[in-house]
């Protein structure tokens, strides 16, 4: 519809073009076989012809736009109608698909308790089982227990015998070396004053001779000591007590002695 | 008449008297050229004070006596310097600080003994109590009191 209103105008304007055309085209003189008609056009004329032609197109126009609107109000009305149709769908499923979904759970739920009951079933009777089985387990270790301890007090009862004849033996070599060990000492005891008074004898005179030398040492060491010291004040007091005099004697005795021992040859 | 060297040995008797003289000698060779207008004499007498007490008088007494020419005196001043410097130097270590006669005494001892003449390079050492400490062309001598003292038996004394 639209399509053609708008061919519809191009059609008038381009007619409209051609009637201009031919009306201010040049005349030709070229052949007399060329003849126009003309028909030349007032200018009142002219207006009009612009005027109606302004009001058609716009009429033309409007009913165009008119048409464009209704178009759109159209188009979006069945959009919408399309839109609401698909989330009316859009909420059905979701609700089928929570409706499947407590199904599911409730159904799950129902299978869990089952297999609850069942599991708790099956432990009554593993306990049950493991009693009959720890009586059973006790019972034979008690017999066990009872035949063991047979043999082990049959073993002890020998071993013990054992060790009586033993220590008796051992008891009796003892005894033995006790008195011997007594007889021994006895005879050394009777020794031991002689022999402790010699080697004391001995330490006595090793300490007393090493006394003597420490002391004869230490006053060695004293008189090396004093005489130093004795040096020390001889030198200190001849420095102050010999006079200028006396220092210039004695540096001209000094060259001399040099002299003599060939010392400036 | 006696040669600058022989004259200058008459002042010299220490190695610090010959520092002294060569400083001094130096000190005129700078003044003989300078100022033209004057006299060796007057340059002399003008510069006192950078001059020796020691060796004023001997220079003033050169200025006098024939050494006007200049080249000569630096000449004979730098001969005797090269002299003074070969002469054998005795080092003597003493217990006192000794006085100038007695420095002069045991120099003309030297001299009467050994017929030249010796610089003394004195040290004063009181550690040594008294007498010398010798020291002459690498030989060393030890005359003190103190290496007698430390030589006696002090238990022959007690």
């Amino acid at each position: 519809m639209v399509e053609s209103i708008i061919f519809f105008i191009i059609g008038a304007l381009i007619l409209l073009l051609f009637i201009i055309f031919f009306t201010f085209a040049p005349k030709t003189q070229k052949g007399a076989k060329e003849s126009v008609i003309t028909f030349p056009i007032s200018e009142n004329f002219q207006k009009e012809i612009e005027t109606l032609f302004r009001t058609e197109v716009q009429k033309s126009l409007e009913g165009l736009r008119k048409d464009i609107k209704q178009t759109e109000t159209q188009i979006l009305k069945s959009y919408q109608k399309e839109l609401s149709l698909s989330v009316d769908e859009f909420k059905k499923d979701q609700k089928n698909y929570f409706d499947a979904l407590k199904n599911a759970t409730a159904q799950i739920n129902q299978v869990l308790n089952e297999i609850e009951e069942t599991t708790k079933e099956q432990i009554k009777v593993l306990v049950a089982l493991n009693e009959n089985i720890q009586e059973q387990l006790l019972q034979e270790t008690d017999s066990k227990i009872d035949l063991t301890n047979k043999i082990i007090q049959k073993d002890l009862g020998e071993m013990h015998k054992k060790l009586l004849d033993l220590v008796n033996t051992f008891s009796q070599k003892t005894e033995r070396l006790l008195q011997e060990v007594q007889r021994q000492a006895q005879d050394n005891v009777s020794r031991m004053p002689k022999q402790i008074e010699k080697s004391l004898e001995g330490y006595l005179a090793k300490a007393r001779k090493e006394i003597d030398d420490y002391k004869e040492k230490r006053l060695r060491q004293l008189d090396e000591k004093v005489y130093l010291v004795l040096k020390k004040v001889a030198i200190a007091v001849l420095g102050k007590t010999i006079d200028l005099n006396q220092h210039q004697q004695i540096v001209k005795d000094a060259l001399e002695k040099a002299k003599n021992e060939e010392f400036f040859n | 008449m006696k040669s600058l060297k022989e004259r200058v040995q008459d002042y010299i008797y220490t190695k610090e008297d010959l520092n002294l003289f060569i400083q001094d000698a130096e000190k005129i060779s700078d003044l003989v050229f300078k100022n033209p207008k004057l006299s060796l004499r007057e340059k002399i007498e003008k510069s006192k004070e950078k001059i020796s007490n020691k060796f004023y008088d001997f220079f003033l007494e050169l200025s006098q006596d024939g050494y006007s020419n200049k080249e000569k005196i630096l000449k004979e001043l730098e001969e005797t310097k090269e002299e003074l410097l070969k002469l054998p130097v005795l080092k003597i270590q003493l217990a006192f600080s000794p006085s100038p006669s007695f420095i002069k005494e045991i120099s003309d001892w030297l001299k009467r003994n050994l017929k030249k003449k010796v610089l003394l390079d004195v040290e004063v050492n009181p550690v040594i109590v008294g007498g010398a400490i010798l020291e002459y062309r690498g030989r060393y001598l030890d005359l003190s009191l103190k290496k007698e003292i430390e030589k006696l038996n002090i238990k022959d004394f007690i």
